[in-house]
């Protein structure tokens, strides 16, 4: 059974896994492609010692595209894994002789596996990106750190929107309208109260911002190091 | 009828779906080896129903049971001998006829891979075709294949034929009456299609708003329901042997009238020479006809202004 889920979840998903793929595997390269030192460098050069610099300033530059790439797959695998089922009002799956709960985490480890395969191309581009120029002493690359990291990142997307996807249309706008709603009524009463109490300082927005990006926050994966390269 | 005898059975079931439609107290019975004529028209509740009998929906109150087991607790292991064929395609659009037959058969222990073959040959379905560019007809008859080659007990056909064209229609009911009559299977077949029930089905029930206004044999309801032509009727036609379901005066007849009536049997006759009246026509309803008089007469009649 589990061989079928994973089969059909791969046959629905794999025009966009190819792209995906491809662009886990390149971004890496192309991120470290200006970072190599003149061949002809002496040990002593002092260039060297800007190289750290240099590589922290480009790198912030690409940075952004790994989580967002991140939640992109995890999105679309998410959406994927699901989008049958929603389409037929989830009937099929709900006439198959085995329990829901034994179905969603089958239909959820087929997702999980086949993440695995754009975070392995990612993997391999990072580590080949690492190999690809001599870095200056003190500096390191950390392929599988930034891997694991973006392994973790695309799980989270993967995990909160197969969750949220699992149920009808109606129950996911009822749970992200009652997210919502209780997040900026509580926004708007804080801001209510520290404007009338003089001794209230305390904003939800700000509070549930550090909480969610924060370690122990559970979006502290994107925002986090992010670093290929590190001393 | 004991709950050893029904292949699907419902007691005092209650359910709302929304503000506007409820089932109440729904009574259904099922017996082994029939088939199950489930008409009604649209928007009646028989989607519902199959939702409810087979663990889809969880009933308010009330106690379900299909094949011996209670539902909902029990319904993976009924479902593991059901066959159900859902109103809306159901397929992966991504897979193959052949990916699809496989997909669906590593559900159920039960799947016949030799019959399936079969059945791929007999529906001419090309196994390599992409269930996303099959057409209506063809989508239709795969559903039908995968419901079959799991060697079920029990199909539950959800409006199995809506939308075909004829000769899909007849090589699916041809497809299901071979199972059934090889198998002695049970079948539950839901539709508004009355004429395609009256030829395969031997019980019906008639679900109208949520009601189940009717549960008989075929030949009982076919035989029961009467249009009889009368001179000069009873203005108040009293006690009755029969159900009278409606009566209208016949034009080109000063006195005469149309009464439909169910429960009729030969000897009813003394009835209307009871009251004076004369018996001009007896006339045999067809199941469509019997269907839309049924409704008509357990349906609240419009206030007149």
């Amino acid at each position: 059974m589990f061989q079928q889920i994973l089969f059909t979840q791969w046959k629905s998903v794999r025009s966009a896994l190819i792209p995906i793929a491809i662009a886990s595997f390149g971004l890496p390269l192309l991120a470290v492609q200006d970072l190599a030192l003149p061949k002809d460098l002496s040990a002593g050069d002092p260039i060297r010692a800007l190289q750290a610099e240099f590589i922290f300033d480009t790198w912030q530059l690409w940075l952004p595209f790994f989580p967002i790439l991140a939640a992109i797959l995890g999105s679309i695998f998410a959406i994927n894994a699901w989008s049958a089922d929603h389409h037929a009002g989830h009937i099929y799956a709900l006439a198959l002789p085995l329990p829901r709960w034994k179905y969603v985490i089958w239909k959820m480890g087929a997702g999980a596996l086949l993440l695995l395969i754009p975070v392995t191309f990612l993997s391999v581009g990072s580590l080949v990106a690492v190999a690809s120029f001599d870095m200056a002493e003190g500096l390191q690359g950390y392929p599988f750190l930034f891997a694991q990291r973006f392994l973790m990142a695309s799980l989270l997307a993967f995990g909160a929107l197969f969750a949220l996807a699992s149920g009808t249309t109606r129950t996911a706008v009822l749970v992200m309208t009652v997210g919502l709603s209780v997040i900026f009524g509580g926004q708007l009463l804080t801001f209510y109260l520290s404007e009338h109490i003089l001794a209230f300082d305390w904003q939800l927005f700000d509070w549930f911002g550090r909480a969610m990006v924060e370690w122990p926050g559970p979006f502290e994966v994107y925002f986090g190091n992010w670093n290929l390269i590190d001393v | 009828m004991g709950p050893k005898n029904n292949a699907i059975e419902l007691k005092d079931v209650c359910y709302r779906a929304g503000p506007s439609f409820e089932i109440r107290d729904l009574t259904l019975n099922v017996p082994y080896g029939s088939i199950y004529g489930f008409l009604g028209p649209n928007g009646s509740g028989k989607t519902t129903t199959i939702r409810l009998f087979t663990g889809m929906h969880q009933a308010t109150s009330g106690e379900i049971s299909l094949l011996g087991r209670p539902i909902p607790k029990s319904a993976p292991q009924a479902m593991a001998r059901t066959g159900y064929v859902p109103e809306t395609p159901h397929l992966y659009e991504a897979l193959t006829v052949a990916e699809s037959i496989r997909y669906h058969a590593s559900f159920f222990p039960t799947w016949d891979d030799e019959w399936a073959g079969e059945l791929l040959g007999r529906m001419a379905l090309d196994p390599d075709q992409r269930v996303g560019r099959l057409s209506k007809g063809e989508t239709g008859k795969l559903i039908i294949l995968q419901a079959l080659a799991q060697k079920p007990d029990l199909l539950v056909l959800d409006e199995p034929t809506d939308g075909l064209d004829p000769v899909v229609r007849r090589d699916v009911l041809t497809a299901i009456l071979d199972y059934v009559s090889v198998a002695g299977a049970t079948v539950f077949i839901s539709s508004h299609l009355v004429h395609e029930l009256e030829r395969i089905c031997d019980w019906v029930g008639v679900l109208d708003q949520g009601d189940l206004v009717a549960e008989l044999p075929m030949q009982s309801f076919k035989n029961g329901i009467k249009r009889i032509r009368v001179t000069d009727p009873p203005d108040a036609p009293g006690d009755t042997p029969f159900v009278l379901l409606s009566r209208a005066s016949t034009n080109g007849l000063a006195s005469g009238e149309t009464w439909i009536v169910r429960g009729w049997q030969a000897p009813m006759t003394q009835y209307f020479e009871g009251v004076g009246a004369t018996v001009r026509e007896i006339v045999d309803l067809d199941l469509e006809e019997g269907f839309v008089e049924l409704l008509r007469s357990t349906r609240p009649n419009p206030t007149r202004g």
